[in-house]
Parts: C-alpha cells; sequence; structure tokens
C-alpha cells in the first residue's frame, strides 16, 4: 500500500488522538469514587462505625440496582482518628490518589474543617455532620453541606434548660478544639440571653492526657454550681471520673454523644443525674424506619444510631446529585445538592425512588432519616429536631423534644 | 498540698513503666517507644480479668503483669533479638513501628470503645484538708511497691547483679560465664510486667481504649530521661517531676500547656544535666 501524505496525516491525528479519547471513554466506563472519611476510633470511635455502615449499606444498594449513571460508585473508606491530622493525610490521599469527587462522613468539626482547604481546592463536596459555628467560614465555593445543626442551636436548648432548672452560674469546660471553643461562646451568649452567665472564663484542656486531676480541681475551685463540659466521651469519661473523685456536688451538662453506653457501663451509677441533649433522628418516621431496616436494626420507638442515619442521608444525597447533574464535577453535584434538598419536586426518601423520577425529568425533594434535609444557602441544616434527657437509674430520661430552627 | 497528692498520683501511674523503659534501655541501649503500647496490652488484659471474667482488681493487676511480660518477651523474642546489635536508632524505628502494629492488634481484637473496670466510682475522704481517693492510695501503694522491689531485686539478689553485670558490660559477663540470653530474657519480663502494672494503674485513672499508647509513650519517656536512664530509682523521681510539673501548668497557668511539659523537660534535661538526675555520665569514646 502506497502511503500518502493524506493517509499518513490522518494515521497520526488518529494515533495521537487515541489516548484522549480512550481516557475518556473509560472515565465514562469507570466505577465513581466517594470518600467515606469516618472515625473509627478516638472521641468519635462509639459513631464512626455506624456512620460507616449506613454509606456501604447505601452504596451496595445502589450498586446492586444497577450503580449511578450506568457505572459502579467505589467507596473509599478511611479513618480519622477523630484527629484532624490523620484526617488531612487521609482526605490528601482520597483527593490526590483515587481521585474521589466527594468526601462523606467527618463528624468532629475540627476534622471537617481541617480537610475543608484541600477539598475547597480540588472542587471536592463535603458531606458531613458537625456543630462547630465557625463551620461557615471556610467554604468558599458553595461545596459544603453539614446535616447537623449549629452549636447555637444546641446551646439555646441547653441554656433554656440549665435556666429553668434554676443554674444561672455555670462554668464552661471542653477539649481544645473548633468544636469546644465555638461551644464556649454559644452557650455564653444563649446564658446570658436567659439571665445567666458563665462562671470565670471558658476552660479547655487538652485531650488524650494521662491524668486530669489538675483541670478537674480548677473546676471544683470555681464553686460553680452547675459545669457544661463540652467534651467527647474519652476526655468526658476521665474529667467526670476526677470530678466525682474530687468531691464536686454539682450539676453536670453535657452532650448525648459523651454520655452514651460505653460512658455509663465505665462509671455506673455515678452516672445519675447529667443533664444531656443532642439533635436526635424523628422516631417514628418512614424515613428512619427505612434506614434502620437497611442496617438491620429493629425501629422500636426509640433513638437508635444518630449519626448513622445522618450518615444514609449524606450517601443518598451525593448519589442522587450525582445522578441528577449527570456529572461527578464538585460545582454541579453541589447544585444539585441543593435543588434535590430543598426541591420543589416530589418527595422521597430512597435513592431508587429519586432516580426513578429523575430519569423521567420531574424534580425531587429529598426527605431524610435524620431530618427533613432542607439547607440554607451556606449549606447549614435549616432545622432538626433536638431532645434533651437526664440519667436516671443508668437510663436515659426524656425532659423534652424541640426543633430547632435557623432562620 | 492538694497539687503535690495529685503530682504523686499521676506519678505512681507513670513511674512502673519508667522503670521498665530504662531498664530496657540499660540492658540493650535503645529507647523503646513501644512502651506506650504494653502499657496497653497491661491495660486491656486488667479489664479483661476484672470486667469480663470478674476478678478483683489486685487479681487482675498481676494478670495484667503477666500479660505484659508475655507480650513484651515475644515481640523481644521475634522483632528486637534478631536486631541485637543494631544500631540505637534502627532499634528506636522498629519500636515506633511496634507500637503501631500493637495499637492496631488490641483495636481489631476489642474495638475501639472505652472501657472501664468493674469498680463503683466514689467520691473522696479527706485528710488534713486534702482529698484523696481510695484509689489513689492503691495506686501509690502499689507503684512504691513495685519501685521498691525492683530496686531490691537488682540491688540484693544475684539476678540483680547479673542483671547490673550483663548492663554495665555484655562482654565481660559472658567471658565470666554468666547465661547473658537468659538475664537478658529476665530483664525483658520484668520490664514487661512493669508496663503490664502501669496500665492497671492507668485503666484506674482513665478510660481504657487503645489511644492510650501516645498519651503514655511521652510522659514515660520524659521520666525516663529526667531520672537519668540507667536508674530505676530515678525513673520513679523523674515520674513525680514530670508528674508535679504537669499539675503544676495545669493548676496556674493553662491546661493546654500541660501536653509539652514533657517535651520541655526532656530538653532541658538533656542541656543542663544530660545524664538526668540519678543517671552516671557516659563518655563516649
Amino acid at each position: 500500500m502506497d502511503l500518502s501524505r493524506r493517509l499518513f496525516i490522518s494515521g497520526a491525528t488518529l494515533t495521537l488522538a487515541a489516548p484522549a479519547l480512550l481516557r475518556h471513554g473509560l472515565a465514562q466506563s469507570a466505577p465513581i469514587k466517594i470518600g467515606s472519611l469516618t472515625p473509627l476510633s478516638g472521641g468519635g470511635g462509639p459513631y464512626g462505625p455506624e456512620k460507616a455502615k449506613a454509606h456501604r449499606a447505601v452504596v451496595d444498594l445502589v450498586n446492586t440496582a444497577g450503580g449511578v449513571l450506568g457505572r459502579k460508585v467505589e467507596l473509599i473508606a478511611d479513618n480519622t482518628e477523630t484527629n484532624p491530622e490523620v484526617a488531612v493525610r487521609a482526605a490528601r490521599k482520597m483527593i490526590d490518589a483515587d481521585r474521589v469527587c466527594a468526601i462523606a462522613g467527618t463528624w468532629a468539626s475540627s476534622e471537617t474543617l481541617a480537610i475543608m482547604p484541600l477539598c475547597q481546592d480540588a472542587n471536592v463536596v463535603q458531606v458531613y455532620t458537625g456543630s462547630s459555628d465557625y463551620l461557615p467560614n471556610g467554604d468558599r465555593k458553595g461545596l459544603c453541606f453539614n446535616l447537623q445543626p449549629l452549636n447555637q442551636a444546641w446551646c439555646v436548648a441547653l441554656a433554656d434548660l440549665a435556666a429553668k432548672r434554676g443554674f444561672l452560674e455555670v462554668a464552661f469546660a471542653g477539649p481544645k478544639n473548633d468544636f469546644a471553643a465555638s461551644m464556649g461562646e454559644s452557650f455564653a451568649s444563649a446564658l446570658r440571653k436567659v439571665g445567666g452567665k458563665i462562671v470565670g472564663e471558658p476552660f479547655y484542656y487538652n485531650p488524650n492526657q494521662v491524668s486530669y486531676r489538675a483541670e478537674a480541681e480548677r473546676l471544683i475551685a470555681t464553686r460553680a454550681p452547675a459545669i457544661f463540659i463540652a467534651g467527647y466521651v474519652t476526655d468526658f469519661t476521665a474529667v467526670y471520673r476526677e470530678l466525682v473523685r474530687g468531691g464536686y456536688k454539682g450539676k453536670v451538662f453535657t452532650l448525648s454523644f459523651a454520655v452514651g453506653p460505653d460512658f455509663k457501663k465505665v462509671v455506673g451509677s455515678a452516672a445519675d443525674g447529667i443533664l444531656h441533649g443532642s439533635p436526635v433522628p424523628p422516631v417514628g418516621k418512614d424515613a428512619y424506619d427505612v434506614y434502620l431496616n437497611l442496617v438491620c436494626l429493629k425501629p422500636n420507638g426509640q433513638v437508635q444510631a444518630p449519626y448513622g442515619c445522618a450518615a444514609y442521608d449524606e450517601m443518598n444525597l451525593l448519589l442522587l446529585a450525582i445522578e441528577g447533574a449527570k456529572s461527578t464535577e464538585g460545582p454541579r453535584i453541589a447544585e444539585y445538592i441543593r435543588r434535590i434538598a430543598n426541591g420543589p419536586g416530589e418527595r422521597v426518601t430512597t435513592f431508587a425512588d429519586g432516580a426513578k423520577l429523575i430519569s423521567t425529568g420531574k424534580g425531587i425533594n429529598y426527605d431524610g432519616a435524620s431530618s427533613s434535609v432542607e439547607f440554607l444557602p451556606n449549606g447549614m441544616l435549616k432545622s432538626r429536631d433536638f431532645a434533651l434527657y437526664e440519667i436516671q437509674k443508668g437510663e436515659d430520661t426524656l425532659i423534652l423534644t424541640t426543633t430547632s430552627i435557623v432562620d | 498540698m492538694q497539687m503535690l497528692v495529685d503530682a504523686l498520683a499521676s506519678a505512681a501511674i507513670i513511674a512502673p513503666a519508667a522503670i521498665g523503659f530504662t531498664l530496657i534501655y540499660t540492658l540493650f541501649r535503645y529507647a523503646n517507644f513501644a512502651a506506650g503500647g504494653f502499657v496497653t496490652v497491661g491495660a486491656f488484659a486488667a479489664w479483661t480479668l476484672n470486667a469480663f471474667f470478674g476478678l478483683p482488681i489486685w487479681l487482675a493487676g498481676f494478670g495484667a503483669m503477666a500479660a505484659g511480660a508475655l507480650a513484651f518477651g515475644l515481640c523481644d523474642r521475634l522483632v528486637f533479638r534478631p536486631l541485637r546489635g543494631r544500631s540505637g536508632g534502627t532499634l528506636l524505628l522498629v519500636s515506633i513501628a511496634l507500637s503501631f502494629v500493637i495499637e492496631n492488634i488490641i483495636r481489631f481484637c476489642f474495638g475501639a470503645q472505652i472501657r472501664g473496670f468493674d469498680l463503683p466510682l466514689t467520691g473522696p475522704i479527706e485528710i488534713a484538708g486534702v482529698r484523696v481517693t481510695r484509689e489513689t492510695l492503691a495506686v501509690v501503694a502499689a507503684s512504691a511497691a513495685a519501685t521498691l522491689s525492683v530496686g531490691l531485686l537488682l540491688t540484693a539478689t544475684p539476678v540483680g547483679r547479673a542483671l547490673r553485670a550483663v548492663a554495665d558490660n555484655e562482654s565481660l559477663a559472658q567471658i565470666r560465664g554468666l547465661p547473658v540470653p537468659r538475664i537478658e530474657a529476665v530483664g525483658v519480663l520484668i520490664a514487661g510486667a512493669l508496663f503490664g502494672l502501669s496500665g492497671t494503674l492507668i485503666g484506674l485513672d482513665l478510660t481504657i481504649d487503645p489511644n492510650l499508647n501516645w498519651a503514655v509513650t511521652i510522659p514515660i519517656i520524659a521520666a525516663a530521661i529526667v531520672g537519668g536512664l540507667g536508674s530505676p530509682l530515678g525513673a520513679a523521681i523523674g515520674a513525680f517531676g514530670i508528674g508535679l510539673a504537669e499539675e503544676a501548668t495545669a493548676t496556674f497557668l493553662t491546661p493546654t500547656y500541660k501536653g509539652a511539659v514533657g517535651f520541655a523537660a526532656i530538653a532541658l534535661v538533656l542541656i543542663l544535666r544530660p545524664q538526668g538526675l540519678l543517671g552516671d555520665k557516659v563518655d563516649r569514646k
């Protein structure tokens, strides 16, 4: 065969273009990669596994039904150890090596804030549960979505409870991190609004210490009739033990995730009298029951897996948004998360129902297992149910439930 | 006075492990950063025996010492003995890697949840205006007994003399007919038992979880360095010094600086008195 100039140029062009065409073709059939970055150990250790399990359950269900955009979803899972430095290393690997389009599951605000600059630079969407009031500040591109209300909402409920119980002078303590710092400010402000005040300065300590005796001594020395400790279960348990051993007789307020079953087992009857609160899933709602059944838990009218249900919503939102946007580009996914969460459209509670409607071109409004999942323009949640409890005879006794709404 | 009692309680927890650390350094000339890992093994062993099998805490403590000795003996046989003669830096890096392995084995076996001994949480007894708990008294007594026992063992028994001879000059000890590997094994088992004891004492004070590992490692090493590497009594005194410095930092300054105390103590001792409080000066040739 004679090699004409025209044939040579055409052949050479095709040869040079082939890798790009192949790459494009392969990208359209390659799995969609999503990061599941949860605290499987450390302060968030009691709750990370339920988040990881919910992510996996949703992805397995979706893959069994054919995936998203006809592609399999690949979950890249890692452990933050409830440590921002570890979270950054894991996120760096997910973004640079695995090329994820979104990272879901971070639990401590410090982890979420630590990985935020990396995600913003790489246009990676973040869907998480966190409550530091500083969380919206780092989201320059509108890529972040929070399934938990901010500290301001928690503190209004807790300060109201303190005032109702007659505790208008409350000392504040917490580990030195973004979450506790923000909680300290918000609680002081909420307490002032109900006529109370923080005793002394908010008191911060290092987590992961060998001893908390001196910290407990300083808190006891304030002579405050009540102390609000915004800690995680690991440090809260140690500080609380030292308060009891130091002879503190006042009231202790804290957050529900610090006084779960592990805490009660460790301190026994000394847990009685602690007042605590946290956002709770809407018990009895169909979407919550669907989630519980998916992770093999029986709906029993009680709060179960309070962070797992939020993780279920995180993954459903992400996958529905990718399906709707027909893209794995971060800004497109973020745009569709807003559209899907806030509507307008037909109410859906699962990926399967939502994907079916999306394929027919109809609008949807995702109603979640943890809340109605409506976002403010800054990606923070509009409202969520909140419950306050008192530990009595080793059990959480419900005092009241409220719905926190942010305008 | 309250601060001194609190410092003593903190020191009592880390003193046995600091003595174990210094014993290993004296015998093999390397800093074992896996000390915190073996302390965590001891804490989980004591928890298993106390909370799971229902044994009284003192018996669980002895079990934890046995578990610590067994775990450290096994690791020494599998990891450190094949590397005998390598530089201290190599062994230090190996011990850091081993520490991660131990932490993850514990996490795999026990999960990441916090645990506590099956003991009631009670208030303090007040003696002359100083608050002290029954646990603190027990912790200080156990720690003091362990420190004295090791001191007696090293100074007043043939095994102790042999240990010191091997630590002083291994070749000479071998020429004199001492069974060096067996004596080294005894030293390893004693150090492991001390790590196990510290694990039990820490469990009385803190919650037991796999992250204990790194929370205790720096205070243990700081106590051993401050006291003088190679001196068991120095390690105990170093532990008290570190405990006192930490309590004073949390009381008079801000508690967030407490974590830096161990590092600051190491830096100061290395600058001002490199051999530590009771350590012997070593001239390198």
